[in-house]
């Protein structure tokens, strides 16, 4: 246990030191032909983050954006000499530098906040998982195009296969696996049923200003809603719920329109 | 009247089961109040899943905490009444992410660490299942909880890396749970909800197994209100378990010579001396027999007999 606090905490300390630098770079997969669902969820949710908290930044796209992430998993932004990847890290990456959304919410309204996205990790993510890489029909037609688009023919095969049994032995390691379309579907309505309870008519969810909640739901429900896939109810349990749906469009017209 | 069973791994250590599952199921019946007959079966073989808690009522059969609110909830029977819409879809964010945190920590803490594998949940789940359950059921528990643990954190190689994040997420979601319980009895006003039920059954087992291993289980214990949650709901709705169990430990530190405390781990033992030492004996007779030693014997008898018939013969001429 200390061995892990102090490094850490060296980390953080010499992260506090810097201030944001100008050339801070975001690296996500290519935009038109290679992304999937999930991972352009992910890259949005980021990116509004980012916008919402005022620190500029670069899109790079790269077609091996996911082998160099630390993590595998992307978007990841390179950030002076560090690499950090994924939502929360970057966020708590943020916070290390005076840089947070949530300064003014309680610590039950924290609590809350974490346990809502929680609930967005579990069951969008796995959700949106579980259509691109399970759903015979998206699988064919658009996953599996796309994924192999960046590599020479047999390589694109073999690393499409890869994938899947990758994708396929954690969602059932999670459960996931055995569910039906319509037991997922079924979920994620909860889920959004969930989320829009709770944000109920509000601007966003904890009071007039986003926090890191209001970007992760961002970026998942404005993804699903605006991705064309041959399974289209997805969208169509999304988009029943017109709370989230107008939050999605605010947070596009508020910070990613170009004046 | 509905006429519930329920089948349910046994308890241990003050617990009324040491399946988080069946917990679950336990407290929730508890809070509510419901008639149910509760059956210690400690054997998934011969349920539909393949693994306990099963309910039945009548034709329905269900196996899984949610599926089981459900159902109660159409007799009626409903905890969660209290519960306006926002907290209701609070409390299924929260354990969405108890799901998320808490849980790949406590299959760890259960299930992957060797030690308190090796120590406390083999023998546990041994002492429960009978010959030869209880030779497969442990490690396909295991090979499940490494492979979920995998798939969540597969990018690390080092197990101890796996461990400091998966028991730091999980203390920072201690600490989440904590914040929102406050001082108040519990988590949803002052009557217990399904969400109790879910949180009483994660920390429970994490309190009272006596696990080598325990980072979890102390920083569960030196969170306050949470151990002081788990110790009220214990004494409330599980008097009867704690008390037997504490009955049944003073009796063992009670009975205070060796030869005593000897005679009631090993109730048998003279019977087993005699029946070790026939077994010997048999071995050892069957063992000659296969060597040919009895037949040197005979053949030692024929040949006496052989000589007569010639000593006659010789006589003879």
């Amino acid at each position: 246990m200390p061995e892990f606090n102090l490094s850490d905490s060296i980390i953080t300390s010499l992260n506090a030191q810097e201030p944001w630098p100008d050339n801070v770079k975001l690296y996500q997969p290519y935009e038109v032909e290679q992304i999937l669902l999930p991972d352009n969820a992910s890259c949005l949710a980021v990116q509004a983050f980012l916008k919402m908290c005022n620190l500029p930044f670069e899109v790079e796209m790269r077609w091996n954006a996911e082998f160099m992430s630390p993590s595998g998993r992307v978007p990841f932004i390179k950030c002076g000499a560090f690499v950090v990847s994924e939502l929360e890290p970057i966020v708590q990456f943020a916070a290390n530098k005076g840089v947070t959304l949530c300064a003014q919410l309680s610590t039950e309204e924290k609590a809350e906040m974490r346990a809502y996205m929680s609930l967005i990790t579990n069951v969008l993510v796995n959700a949106e998982l579980y259509i691109s890489w399970l759903d015979n029909d998206t699988y064919n037609a658009v996953t599996r195009v796309r994924n192999s688009s960046v590599y020479p023919w047999p390589l694109g095969w073999l690393q499409t296969r890869q994938k899947r049994n990758a994708v396929a032995k954690r969602l059932k390691a999670l459960h996931w696996h055995e569910k039906s379309l319509d037991q997922v579907l079924a979920d994620v309505e909860q889920c959004c049923n969930s989320l829009s309870q709770r944000l109920g008519d509000k601007d966003f969810f904890f009071g007039t200003t986003p926090t890191e909640l209001d970007a992760l739901i961002f970026g998942h429900v404005f993804t699903i809603i605006t991705t064309r896939l041959p399974c289209r109810r997805l969208a169509e349990t999304v988009r029943r719920h017109e709370t989230l749906v107008s939050l999605a469009k605010r947070i596009d017209e508020r910070y990613f329109k170009r004046p | 009247m509905a006429n519930i069973e329920l089948d349910i791994w046994r308890g241990e250590w003050g617990l009324a089961s040491i399946d988080l599952e069946c917990l679950k199921v336990l407290t929730y019946m508890k809070f509510i109040g419901v008639p149910v007959k509760v059956r210690e079966s400690n054997n998934p073989f011969f349920t539909p899943k393949g693994r306990l808690p099963v309910m039945r009522d009548g034709r329905t059969v269900l196996t899984n905490f949610e599926e089981v609110v459900e159902h109660l909830k159409s007799l009626h029977y409903n905890t969660d009444v209290h519960l306006n819409s926002k907290e209701a879809a609070e409390a299924s964010a929260f354990t969405q992410y108890l799901r998320d945190k808490l849980y790949p920590a406590y299959q760890y803490a259960w299930w992957v660490d060797e030690k308190n594998y090796n120590d406390v949940t083999r023998p546990t789940f041994a002492k429960c299942l009978r010959i030869p359950f209880n030779f497969f059921y442990p490690s396909r528990y295991q090979n499940a909880a490494k492979e979920m643990i995998d798939a969540l954190y597969g990018e690390h190689t080092d197990l101890r890396e796996i461990e400091k994040t998966i028991y730091s997420e999980a203390e920072k979601c201690l600490k989440t749970l904590s914040d929102r319980l406050g001082e108040s009895e519990y988590f949803f006003g002052n009557r217990p909800s399904s969400f109790d039920a879910i949180v009483f059954a994660y920390l429970a087992p994490l309190v009272k197994a006596p696990f080598p291993n325990g980072t979890l289980s102390n920083h569960v214990k030196g969170t306050a209100n949470l151990a002081r949650f788990v110790a009220r709901i214990n004494q409330k709705n599980f008097r009867h378990v704690t008390d037997e169990y504490n009955k049944q430990n003073a009796k063992k530190q009670s009975t205070g010579s060796q030869s005593d405390r000897e005679a009631a781990n090993f109730p048998n033992q003279t019977r087993n001396k005699i029946l070790a030492a026939l077994f010997a004996a048999i071995a050892m007779t069957g063992y000659a027999v296969a060597n040919g030693m009895f037949q040197e014997l005979k053949d030692f008898e024929h040949s006496r007999d052989y000589n007569e018939m010639f000593e006659n013969e010789e006589e003879d001429n």
